[in-house]
């Protein structure tokens, strides 16, 4: 029997795919559920700092397509201020690619890093494209959908037994972002995001993030597996976690661009 | 008086049989004397309480009130009736009641088991007990592979697999043409008379009733008449 | 006539060829029904089978692990739930060290790690002068020259499922290493695992310094006695730390109890599942039967022995099952082990001891599951069984 199939520390899902929080600002009393909801899953997934590992597997319907990452992902909170480093371990065609996400309140920022010296500071074009090679776009791990004015529960599912609440979320007029609402559906009782899915301008569906192998680490309730359905596309991701470690206390100078280069 | 020229074997005392908490009088005090090595048919309409009485000779169920006495000992006194027919009553009925399973040979050395018997002797026995009933040739025969007639001369030899003293007979002929049930009991009265068995045939048949001993006639779970025969 | 019952004759020795002959025709009768229970109780066994033999396969791996290496005792944190135990500071080592009867102790770590396409594998950090290593049968290449050597070793298993040879590179975490050698041990946990200098899994995984284990070899003619003081001496001084012999593996690995809490509570579904299972098709047996008992009882068949006889095609049915189920849980184990996810990770252990409790749970299953049939079938009144339609 594989330990890992059992004991193995999970990927925290909120942690790496949704940006970390550490407060909501002058939440309006209207959508209050929503916002209650959201906070409380933020709030059981709040911590300083965590380091984890994973694979990146990208498959397409050809079977002899398949492309894997090693990943190493580091975040460290301190304030309002949360840092979130993504790194390519193997292989070593790919070893030392990093992307860095810093959310300082509302603003976000960060850069790409390819070996050797190649930095790209984070764009609109950047934000487009793919994470890593994957069905994910790096606009998904720097935005924060739940930061937008508009929440409001809009119906319940239930996944997997688990009996979730779908929050939608809609950015607001002026905002940068390329989708046009995100629904999220929380199991309360997990204090845990099962399934997210994004829709496009167009009204449709342009990618379903799902968790998988959902269990209860340490008395927290994490995923083990995050797969990536692009709708209409042909290819998968499956970021599947290797070991995590939560409450860490990272130093922030693991987070520059020189440490980065080392 | 019937029966009082032998030593009496079986006889039942004011015998009383109800079901249904008493709403079903099967028997309604039933006073019946049957002695060693005779044959006792016992006549009637159907529903008078004939095989009812059987059950009860053949210690199958226990009566509501009364005795049935077996050599003068109360059948109520006996701590295991199973051992008492195995060692006492051979039973053959209407329907046969083979173990479908199992060969002829198989079926007749069912009764054997509770008998101290070394496998080849029961195998023995029942071989023999075949060829009595002519059925040498169909030993390993199963029920369905056998004629109604032969399945009942199956079934009379295994009801005398334990020699018993008492051979109860129900509706024997029931199930059978007139050709077949003439050959049965022609047999069941080469046994009576071969081995001096003291046999009770329940029959509707007073042709079959007449050739016994004794006719007993019943007539709702009462005994009405009990004339001597030819 | 005799009072109670007619002359006590000795009856004969039961169960006979010809009784059972009687039991086994029965079981044929409903053929398709009596195989379907069987497959059932198969079933059932087979996965009491699978999961004991890889539960016990985890632990004989280890122990045999432990035996192998020489080592006497194990040191290590008490752990939470977690299969390994969280790395504590390698001070601990001189200090045991240091008392009576100790002649060496190994500083070990160990980690599950994910390594680049593969499932996850075990990966032992050793100091490389250490008599952890003396057991090892090097099979390819070189062991790995000292505690700065950048280099690994690959159990024959382990070089398999990675796909790499010696002069292969291999990431492990952040730093890539070089496959200097294959080896080969007795112990799967060991053959599956990958093995490089203690410092350098440190300092790739960031835990400078750091162990989760102490491997205690003691002096040659130490009595229980002494390794018994030895053990509370360890215990008074360091309370939050045990230390076990390798014996006693099982109760000190979170892993092993887990697997075998699960063997154990799976064998107790299946014995719950199957005995209902077996219940059900006896007892409809029985009422199938009804009238067939009444005949039995009429040609003097006695209740012990229908009852005999109905427990005993249960028996057998449970019997054929356990013995079917023997062998899907071998063949189950072999697949398992040979899948690519659990490749290297079990090894089924099938003992004379697990065969003996998998026809001990089959015989339960076929008593449990007949004795209330059996029961109901003595019990029959015979007018009544005889007048059944």
């Amino acid at each position: 029997m594989t330990t890992r199939s059992i004991f193995v520390v999970c990927v925290a899902f909120v942690g790496a795919f949704l940006p970390g929080r550490t407060a909501f600002f002058g939440a309006p009393a209207d959508g209050s559920n929503a916002r209650q909801l959201v906070a409380k899953v933020i709030e059981a997934n709040r911590t300083t700092g965590f380091r984890v590992r994973a694979k990146l597997v990208v498959t397409t319907a050809n079977p002899e397509h398949r492309d894997v990452k090693q990943l190493l992902i580091k975040s460290r909170t301190e304030g309002k201020t949360t840092i979130t480093l993504y790194q390519i371990l193997w292989p070593a065609e790919s070893k030392g690619q990093s992307l860095l996400i810093e959310r300082r309140g509302d603003s976000i920022s960060g850069f790409l890093f390819e070996p050797p010296g190649t930095v790209k500071k984070l764009s609109p074009a950047l934000l487009a494209q793919p994470f890593f090679g994957s069905d994910l776009v790096i606009e998904d791990l720097a935005e924060d959908f739940w930061d937008w004015p508009s929440q409001k529960i809009v119906g319940e599912e239930t996944i997997d037994k688990k009996l979730c609440t779908i929050v939608e979320s809609r950015p607001p007029g002026d905002a940068a972002s390329s989708y046009l609402v995100v629904k999220t559906w929380i199991a309360p009782e997990l204090a845990l995001p099962l399934r997210v899915e994004k829709y496009g301008k167009n009204r449709r569906l342009v990618r379903r993030i799902t968790a998988d192998r959902i269990m209860k680490v340490n008395n927290r309730w994490t995923a083990a597996n995050i797969i990536v359905d692009p709708d209409g596309g042909n290819s998968r991701t499956v970021l599947e976690g290797s070991k995590s470690e939560r409450d860490l206390d990272l130093p922030a100078a693991e987070f520059t661009l020189e440490a980065i280069k080392r | 008086m019937p029966g009082d020229a032998r030593a009496v074997l079986i006889e039942t005392r004011d015998l009383r049989r109800s079901f249904d908490g008493g709403r079903v009088q099967a028997l309604r005090g039933v006073n019946l004397t049957i002695g060693e090595g005779e044959s006792v048919a016992v006549a009637g309409p159907s529903g008078c309480g004939k095989s009812t009485l059987l059950q009860m000779l053949g210690a199958l169920d226990e009566p509501t009130q009364g005795e049935v006495l077996f050599r003068g000992e109360s059948l109520r006194a006996i701590r295991d009736p199973s051992l008492f027919r195995a060692h006492t009553i051979g039973f053959v009925f209407q329907s046969f009641h083979l173990l479908p399973t199992l060969s002829a040979l198989e079926n007749v050395q069912m009764p054997m088991v509770e008998m101290a018997w070394s496998p080849r002797k029961r195998r023995t026995r029942a071989i023999e007990l075949l060829n009595a009933v002519g059925l040498a040739e169909r030993v390993s025969h199963r029920p369905r592979e056998l004629s109604g007639g032969e399945r009942q001369r199956v079934a009379i030899a295994r009801s005398l697999a334990n020699g018993p003293k008492l051979l109860l007979a129900d509706e024997p002929t029931g199930n059978l043409d007139s050709c077949n049930a003439a050959q049965i009991i022609d047999l069941l009265l080469q046994i009576h008379q071969e081995q001096n068995m003291t046999m009770i045939i329940v029959t509707h048949d007073l042709a079959i009733a007449g050739c016994t001993d004794r006719i007993v006639r019943m007539l709702d779970g009462q005994i009405v008449t009990e004339p001597a025969t030819c | 006539m005799a009072k109670s019952s007619p002359s006590r004759q000795r009856v004969e020795r039961s169960p006979t060829k010809f009784f059972l002959t009687v039991v086994y025709k029965n079981l044929l009768r409903r053929a398709v029904r009596s195989l379907l229970t069987v497959v059932g109780i198969a079933i059932g066994v087979a996965a009491v089978v699978a999961l004991a033999s890889i539960a016990w396969g985890f632990q004989k791996s280890w122990e045999q692990a432990y035996t192998l290496r020489g080592t006497d005792l194990i040191v290590t944190k008490i752990s939470s739930r977690n299969p390994l135990p969280e790395p504590f500071s390698d001070q601990i080592r001189a200090d045991v060290l240091a008392m009576s009867h100790v002649q060496e102790a190994a500083a070990l770590l160990s980690d599950m790690v994910s390594i680049e396409d593969s499932p996850t594998v075990m990966i032992f950090g050793w100091p490389t002068k250490s008599f952890v290593w003396d057991h090892l049968k090097l099979t390819a290449g070189r062991w790995p020259a000292g505690d700065d050597d950048k280099a690994v070793v690959l159990g024959t298993v382990a070089a398999e499922v990675l796909k790499k040879a010696t002069g292969s590179t291999v990431q492990i975490e952040t730093t890539e290493f070089t496959v200097c050698g294959i080896f080969e041990s007795s112990a799967l946990v060991e053959n599956a695992a990958v093995i490089l200098p203690l410092r350098q899994l440190q300092e790739a995984t960031e835990r400078e310094g750091r162990i989760n284990f102490l491997n205690v070899k003691l002096k040659p003619g130490t009595k229980p006695e002494e390794v018994d003081l030895l053990r509370a001496t360890i215990k008074e001084r360091f309370p939050s730390y045990k230390a076990f012999a390798a014996g006693e593996v099982a109760q000190n690995n979170t892993a092993i109890q887990m697997a075998k809490a699960m063997s154990w509570g799976t064998s107790i579904i299946a014995l719950v599942v199957g005995a209902v299972g077996v219940t059900n098709t006896v007892l409809m047996s029985v009422f199938e039967r009804t009238h067939e008992i009444g005949i039995l009882l009429a040609i003097g068949w006695r209740r012990v022995r229908i009852l005999r006889m109905i427990l005993l095609e249960s028996i057998l049915l449970s019997l054929v099952g356990g013995t079917v189920g023997i062998g899907f849980g071998f063949v189950t184990v072999k697949i398992l082990q040979n899948t690519p996810v659990m490749r290297g990770k079990i090894e089924g252990y099938i003992s004379a001891e697990l065969l003996g409790v998998a026809i001990l749970i089959a015989l339960a299953l076929g008593v449990l599951g007949g004795l209330y049939p059996a029961y109901r079938g003595s019990r029959l009144h015979p007018r009544e069984a005889l007048s059944y339609e």
